[in-house]
C-alpha cells in the first residue's frame, strides 16, 4: 500500500540515521504532514530549546495523500521551533519535493543536531547520506539546485534548500524548492542554516500502490472537474492569486503604507492583468490542475531578462501597497530576489514598510538607514533594502532580526508601528472591517497569518443556506449562530475554528488550500477527504475522524506554544486595530475598527468552542478525549 | 475577492454565473455587455472596470474612474 | 480520419498528472518511471515537454522539442518500458490534462502522413 513510508531521525552532530516504521495507529490519530509533524515537534524538542541551536529539530514531511490521486498531492510540510516567534515554526510548501521523498521511501524526516561542516542530505531509494556541501555554501537557491542536479547527474532529483539568507540566519529565511516554492513563514530557513544544512535532495523509484485504482482515478477526475467548475479556479488558472488584489483594493481591504491606509490609490499598476505582458505560461505543483503560478521574464529594470515564477498576492502587498509602490516591476524584481536568496516575501515587505513609517514619522533618520531614503513609494530603496536584509548589511542587519527584535534595537517607541502577532508580521490585508478575519490572525498558532484559519468566504456575505451547508454539523456538531455579514462578531468564532480544522486536515493530508473551502464554498473538504483517503490508501477514516485528528494536532500545536510561554495576551491584535479607524475604501470598509470588548467576547467564545479555559489552555477533559492527556504524548 | 461563488440564493447555471459580476459596492449581481471593458451597476450606479477570462467569463478588475 | 494525440508543450504546466494517471491506469500504482508519458523539464522560460512513449506518427508535437524527446526515448529504451496504446482509445493522460497540453482527437490521414 501507499502508506509504508518511514520516519527517519537524522542527527547531524553524530551523523547517525535511524529509521522507524510509522504505526498505522499513529497515522489514524495524526494523519501525516503537518498533523504528524505537530506530534513529532512536541515529542522531539525539550521546552526552551534554542531555535537556532542543535537541540531544535527540523521536521520535513509529505502528507497522508502525498503523491497520490488527490487533485494536488505535492505539498510538503516543515516544522521546527521558530527562530522568529519562539512558538510553532510551521510552513507548507508546494512543488514536487514531497512526492519524491515518498517515492524514496520516507514520509517524515526529523533532523536534529548541527553538522560540523556545511552538508546536504542525499535521500535515494531508502538510503540517507550526509554529504559535504562546502562547495554549495554561498550559492543562491537557483544555483544550488542546478549544482545538485549536475553533481548527482539526474535532472529529476527534487531539492529543498536554503539561500544566502538562510545561511546568514535571517530570522525569516525560507526553505525553497524550484523557482518560487517557499516554506515562507516562521524562519525555517534559518533553522536549516543553523544546522549547517544547505539542502535535502530526494530521488526515488518506489511505487505507491493505490488501494482502488479505477475508482480513485474516476473520483479524482470528478473532483478536478468540480474544482475547475468554480469561477475562482478559472480565475486562478489565468491570474494566480494576484487576481485577489483588484477586488480587495477596490473595497479597501489592502494595507497600504504599512498601516496608514487600507487602500492603495492609483494602484492599477499592480493588477494581475498586467502580468500578460511578462508571462510566458503557467506552472503547477504535483498533480494540480489549477496551475496558479505565473512563469515570467522580467522586462524592465536591473533584472530585465531574468526568468522567475510567481508572484503571489502576498508580494503585491509586500513590495507594492505596504511600501507604497505602484510599479509591478518592483514587485517582480523583489519577488525574484527573495526567492533567489531565500527570504519570506511577507516578512521582508513588512520590515521595510515598518521602517518606512518610522522614517516618515522621523522616528528614524538617514543616520539609521545608512543614508537610504526610506520614503513610501521609493522603488529603488525597497529593492536595495531587500538586498541588504538578505545580506545582513548595515540597517538590513537589524531588519533581518524580524519585528520584535528589530524594534528592540531601534527602540524609540517603534514597536507600536509593527503589524505583528506573536512576533510574526501579517499579510497586507487589513482586518479592521472583518472581525472574523481579525480573530483568525490573532489566534493562529504560528502568529499573524491568513492561511491557518481564515474564513475567506465570510467576506462574500454568502446566502445563509450556503453557510449552513459549510459550517453546520460538517462534520462536527455546532448549534450556535451563523451570520452572513462580514462585519458581524456573531458566529465568527466557529467559522474560524472550522477553517482551522479544515486547513489542518489539508496540511496533514498534503493537499492544497486552493482545492478546499478557502475562497469558494463549493470546493472539497472533510467528506471528500475521507473518500480520497479510502480510495487511495484503503484506510477508512470518517469525516469526523479526520476532523478529530485535525483537532488533536491543532491542540498539540497549542500545547507546544503554551510550553514555550504563550498566554492569552499573545492572541491579540496590534493595538491600532482597536484605536485607529480605516481611513479609506467603500462604505463597507471605511471608518472601521475592531471593538475591543466584542473582540474579547469572540476570543472567549473561540476558547470555549475549543474546550480551552479562559486563559487559552486546553482543558484536561479535552486532552483526555483526544488521547493526548499524558506527557510526553508517546515517542515514536 | 468577492468571487461569484454561490452568492445568490437561487441556483444559477455555470454560464449565468460566469457571465455575471457582483458589484463590490452593493453586492448586487448584474450581467455586463459581452466584451465590455467597463460597466455600471444597475442597482447602485457604481462603475467598474472589467476583465474577461475568456469570451464568456467576466470579473471585476477595479473601479472605473469617470473623467 | 485517424486518432492522434496532439501535444502542445507550450501549454504544459509540468504538473505531471499525466504521469500519475498513466502509471495508475497501467500498473495500479503511482510511479513516474512506469508511465508511458513523461514530462521533461526543459528549464526556465522553456517550460516543460510531455513525451509519449510511442514511435508512430499518431503523436503530433507542437512547440520546441529540442533534445528533450530523444533523451526521454533513450530512457524508455533503457528501462524497457511498454509503449503507449492510447489506453485502447481513451487515453487517461489526455482525459486528465486540463491545461490543454494533451488532446486526443481525430484528424485527417494526410496530417499524419
Ligand atoms: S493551486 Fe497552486 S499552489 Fe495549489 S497545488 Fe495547484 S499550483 Fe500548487
Ligand atoms: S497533465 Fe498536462 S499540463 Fe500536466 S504535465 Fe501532463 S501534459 Fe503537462
Ligand atoms: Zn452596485
Amino acid at each position: 500500500m501507499a502508506l509504508n513510508g518511514k520516519l527517519a531521525v537524522i542527527d547531524l552532530s553524530d551523523r547517525s540515521v535511524s529509521i522507524k516504521e510509522i504505526p498505522m495507529s499513529v497515522r489514524k490519530r495524526f494523519l501525516g504532514g503537518r498533523g504528524l509533524d505537530a506530534y513529532l515537534l512536541y515529542n522531539y524538542t525539550l521546552p526552551g530549546s534554542d531555535p537556532l541551536g542543535p537541540s531544535n529539530v527540523m521536521i520535513v514531511s509529505c502528507g497522508l495523500l502525498g503523491g497520490l490521486l488527490a487533485s494536488s498531492s505535492g505539498r510538503c510540510h516543515i516544522m521546527a521551533r521558530s527562530p522568529l516567534t519562539g512558538f510553532v515554526g510551521s510552513s507548507n510548501i508546494g512543488g514536487y519535493f514531497a512526492p519524491e521523498l515518498r517515492f524514496a521511501g520516507f514520509d517524515h524526516l526529523v533532523i536534529r543536531g548541527r553538522a560540523a561542516i556545511p552538508s546536504y542530505l542525499w535521500i535515494n531509494d531508502g538510503r540517507i547520506e550526509i554529504r559535504d556541501a562546502a562547495h554549495l555554501w554561498g550559492k543562491d537557491v537557483f544555483e544550488t539546485q542546478a549544482a545538485l542536479e549536475q553533481e548527482l547527474t539526474d535532472r529529476a532529483v527534487q531539492t529543498l534548500c536554503i539561500g544566502p539568507a538562510g545561511e546568514k540566519l535571517v530570522r525569516f529565511a525560507t526553505v525553497m524548492t524550484g523557482f518560487k516554492n517557499a516554506a515562507g513563514r516562521t524562519g525555517l530557513g534559518a533553522v536549516m542554516g543553523s544546522k549547517n544544512l544547505k539542502a535535502i535532495v530526494a530521488r526515488g523509484s518506489g511505487s505507491l500502490d493505490i488501494a482502488h485504482p479505477e475508482a480513485a482515478l474516476e473520483y479524482n477526475r470528478s473532483i478536478n472537474e468540480r474544482i475547475l467548475a468554480t469561477k475562482i479556479a478559472g480565475t486562478m488558472q489565468k491570474w494566480g492569486t494576484m487576481f485577489i488584489y483588484g477586488g480587495t483594493n477596490a473595497i479597501g481591504f489592502v494595507r497600504t503604507n504599512n498601516f496608514l491606509s487600507n487602500q492603495l490609490e492609483d494602484g492599477e499598476g499592480l493588477e494581475a492583468e498586467n502580468m500578460e505582458d511578462v508571462s510566458v505560461g503557467h506552472g503547477a505543483c504535483f498533480g494540480c490542475q489549477v496551475h496558479c503560478r505565473h512563469r515570467y521574464v522580467i522586462k524592465e529594470g536591473a533584472y530585465a531578462g531574468t526568468y522567475a515564477e510567481g508572484p503571489e498576492y502576498s508580494s503585491q502587498g509586500a513590495f507594492g501597497s505596504m511600501v507604497g509602490c505602484r510599479d509591478l516591476n518592483t514587485v517582480l524584481a523583489c519577488n525574484h530576489l527573495v526567492n533567489r536568496d531565500g527570504m519570506d516575501t511577507l516578512e521582508t515587505g513588512n520590515m521595510i514598510a515598518w521602517a518606512m513609517e518610522l522614517f516618515e514619522k522621523g522616528i528614524i533618520t538617514l543616520a539609521d538607514t545608512d543614508g537610504i531614503d526610506l520614503r513610501f513609494g521609493n522603488d529603488e530603496a525597497v529593492i536595495e533594502m531587500v538586498r541588504r536584509i538578505a545580506g545582513r548589511v548595515g540597517f538590513g542587519h537589524i531588519l533581518a532580526e524580524g519585528p520584535l527584535r528589530a524594534a528592540g534595537v531601534v527602540g524609540r517607541g517603534s514597536e507600536d508601528y509593527l503589524i505583528q502577532i506573536k512576533g510574526m508580521s501579517n499579510l497586507h490585508s487589513d482586518e479592521r472591517p472583518t472581525p472574523a478575519l481579525a480573530l483568525g490572525i490573532a489566534t493562529s498558532s504560528r502568529g499573524a497569518d491568513h492561511i491557518r484559519s481564515r474564513p475567506g468566504i465570510d467576506v462574500y456575505n454568502l446566502p445563509l443556506p450556503t453557510l449552513e451547508r459549510v459550517y453546520r454539523d460538517n462534520p462536527a456538531p455546532y448549534a450556535g449562530p451563523l451570520v452572513n455579514r462580514f462585519d458581524s462578531y456573531e458566529g465568527k468564532a466557529w467559522m474560524v475554528l472550522w477553517q482551522e480544522h479544515n486547513y489542518m486536515a489539508v496540511d496533514a493530508l498534503g493537499v492544497c488550500k486552493f482545492h478546499t473551502i478557502f475562497m469558494s464554498p463549493n470546493l472539497p473538504s472533510f467528506t471528500e477527504f475521507s473518500r480520497m483517503v479510502e480510495l487511495n490508501t484503503g484506510l477508512c477514516l470518517t469525516p469526523l475522524q479526520i476532523w478529530d485528528a485535525a483537532n488533536r494536532s491543532y491542540t498539540l500545536e497549542r500545547m507546544f506554544n503554551i510550553r514555550e510561554g504563550l498566554t492569552r495576551a499573545h492572541d491579540m491584535l496590534p493595538e491600532r486595530y482597536f484605536t485607529v479607524p480605516t481611513p479609506a475604501g467603500l462604505p463597507m470598509a471605511k471608518g472601521k475598527s475592531i471593538d475591543r470588548d466584542r473582540f474579547e467576547g469572540m476570543l472567549d467564545e473561540y476558547y470555549g468552542l475549543h474546550e480551552w479555559d479562559a486563559s487559552g489552555t486546553p482543558t484536561p477533559q479535552l486532552l483526555e478525549r483526544l488521547g493526548i492527556g499524558w506527557e510526553p504524548t508517546d515517542v515514536l | 475577492m468577492l468571487g461569484e461563488e454561490d452568492t445568490q440564493p437561487k441556483e444559477r447555471s455555470r454560464e449565468e454565473r460566469d457571465a455575471e459580476v457582483r458589484c463590490l459596492g452593493c453586492l448586487g449581481h448584474f450581467r455586463p455587455p459581452s466584451g465590455a471593458d467597463h460597466a455600471d451597476c444597475p442597482h447602485c450606479g457604481a462603475s467598474w472596470r472589467l476583465t474577461w477570462l475568456d469570451a464568456h467569463s467576466v470579473k471585476i478588475r477595479g473601479p472605473w474612474k469617470k473623467s | 480520419m485517424t486518432e492522434v494525440l496532439r501535444i502542445d508543450a507550450k501549454s504544459c504546466t509540468g504538473c505531471r498528472l499525466c504521469e500519475i494517471v498513466c502509471s495508475v491506469k497501467k500498473t495500479g500504482s503511482v510511479n513516474s518511471a512506469r508511465s508511458r508519458i513523461r514530462v521533461v523539464r526543459l528549464g526556465g522560460s522553456s517550460g516543460y515537454l510531455p513525451v509519449v512513449h510511442r514511435r508512430d506518427l499518431a503523436v503530433i508535437m507542437a512547440g520546441d522539442i529540442g533534445p528533450g524527446r530523444a533523451t526521454m526515448f533513450e530512457e524508455y529504451r533503457r528501462t524497457g518500458l511498454a509503449q503507449c496504446d492510447f489506453c485502447g482509445g481513451d487515453p487517461a493522460c489526455a482525459k486528465a490534462c486540463q491545461a490543454h497540453a494533451l488532446r486526443y482527437e481525430r484528424c485527417a490521414q494526410e496530417e499524419v502522413g
